[in-house]
């Protein structure tokens, strides 16, 4: 004999979840079907057995050490919660190297050109350097202003300077050489009466001649040779050394210089 | 130091302000219920006292999601049970399923009775029969017949609606009535 009673609705009424009206249906139900009591009768029985089976103890170690043995491994966990998150950080930090490396991949490979130059632009404007050279020959200079001064000043004969100099400076010597009376030097002359006499260094003119000048235009040693290796010439150092020439400035001050006195470039201008 | 007279609000509250030790209380009050659970889904003490550690340990993990409020022992079941299930799902493939230990137990016992009383003779078959219970079958018998949690409770355990929770408790039961009579487990 079947019954058409839901097995759930069994299950629920053993287990005490129906609600007060599906309990009394089924109560009166299974005071009129032995089928459904005998299902419930082993139902229960079912149960019993279930409850009936003991467990294996467990071991002392679980029984006494699970606390600390839980303890450390919450407290070692906690200590390093950084690591937890490597499951996200790991993947982003290789995602964003990726994406660096492919960046700079896309990025044209080759030798530098024309178009990689970088123009830079000076903003502060070059300033002359002021250089005052000795001349080749010395200009010998008596100058009378109220009677008292007389100074000797030298000319430049030999142009083997930096441009800017270059021009000025044979301007000067052609002045002292056609004897002209002539203002030299930074300060104001209108008032001096000056005669000048024009005595060139007796320097070979078919040689190249170098010196060394000290700050003070005295000339310190010489060189020479037809060849910008310099040679040493005795006699000629002799004749030179001690020979006074304006005193060489850079930028205004009296410095030592190497100056080249050779006289057959400015013979040749 | 704190003594069982805590309630579990108090010291999860605590745990929450983080203070470790006041976990140690609830492993104390409840590694025993989990260890019996445990033990009668993966019927193997090692790994029942493994599964109640890994319980604890992501209990403590997840304790900022608890809700203070609701009861303690049922949210670190369902924590303790899903670990389970996973386990289970995991760890059993390719190995031997408990039931062909006890089968083979059985059948060596069943030719020399007297060295067992009856009675244990009848618990090892139960046993054998909960073990060759689909795990789902025999989580929610365990959940229900042996802990007795309510529908709604076993509902939020495994996560399925509580009409799922009647019917399959009701398909449980008729195959673990059907394996019984397999094993000649009798009636009383």
């Amino acid at each position: 004999m079947k019954c058409d009673l839901s097995i759930e609705l069994l299950n629920g009424y053993l287990d005490g979840e129906l609600d007060k009206e599906q309990k009394a249906e089924i109560e009166k139900h299974l005071k009129e079907c032995e089928v459904c009591r005998k299902e419930l009768e082993e139902l229960r029985q079912l149960d019993e057995h279930v409850r009936t089976v003991e467990i294996e103890e467990p071991s002392r170690e679980f029984i006494f050490n699970i606390n600390r043995r839980v303890l450390e491994k919450v407290k070692k966990k906690s200590r390093f919660r950084l690591f937890r998150l490597s499951p996200v950080l790991v993947p982003v930090t290789v995602a964003l190297l990726v994406f660096i490396i492919l960046i700079n991949i896309n990025q044209p490979v080759g030798f530098a050109s024309l178009d990689d130059r970088i123009l830079y632009v000076e903003v502060e404007t070059k300033k002359d350097l002021d250089i005052e050279i000795p001349k080749a020959g010395f200009v010998r200079e008596e100058v009378y202003a109220k009677g008292v001064v007389a100074k000797e000043k030298k000319a430049l004969t030999a142009p083997t300077v930096p441009s800017m100099a270059k021009a000025r400076d044979v301007e000067v010597f052609d002045h002292a050489k056609k004897g002209e009376a002539r203002a030299f030097g930074t300060e104001a002359q209108d008032e001096i009466i000056s005669t000048t006499v024009v005595q060139e260094l007796q320097i070979p003119r078919d040689r190249i001649v170098r010196a060394i000048v000290d700050s003070n235009g005295k000339i310190l040693k010489v060189a020479t040779g037809n060849t910008i290796i310099p040679e040493k010439d005795t006699m000629l150092e002799n004749r030179l050394q001690g020979q006074q020439l304006s005193p060489p400035t850079v930028a205004g001050r009296k410095t030592q210089l190497y100056v080249d006195l050779t006289q057959e470039k400015v013979t040749e201008k | 130091m704190y003594n069982s007279i805590e309630s579990d609000e108090f010291l999860i509250e605590r745990v929450k302000n983080g203070d470790c030790e006041s976990f140690n209380p609830l492993v104390e009050r409840y590694k025993m219920p989990l260890y019996k659970i445990m033990y009668r889904m993966v019927y193997n003490r090692d790994d029942a006292e493994d599964l109640v550690e890994e319980a604890f340990i992501k209990a403590f993990r997840a304790i900022s999601k608890f809700e203070i409020g609701r009861p303690f022992y049922a949210w670190i079941c369902r924590i303790a049970v899903n670990n389970a299930i996973n386990y289970l799902k995991k760890e059993r493939r390719g190995q031997v399923q408990p039931i062909e230990f006890f089968e083979h137990s059985l059948a060596a016992k069943k030719g020399n009775p007297v060295e067992m009383t009856k009675q244990k003779v009848l618990q090892e078959r139960i046993t054998a029969a909960m073990a060759k219970l689909p795990d789902d079958y025999r989580t929610i018998i365990v959940l229900k017949v042996e802990e007795d949690f309510s529908y709604d409770e076993i509902s939020k355990i495994l996560k399925i609606p509580k009409g799922t929770v009647m019917s399959r408790l009701a398909r449980a039961r008729q195959k673990l009535k059907g394996i019984f009579k397999e094993i000649g487990v009798q009636n009383k």
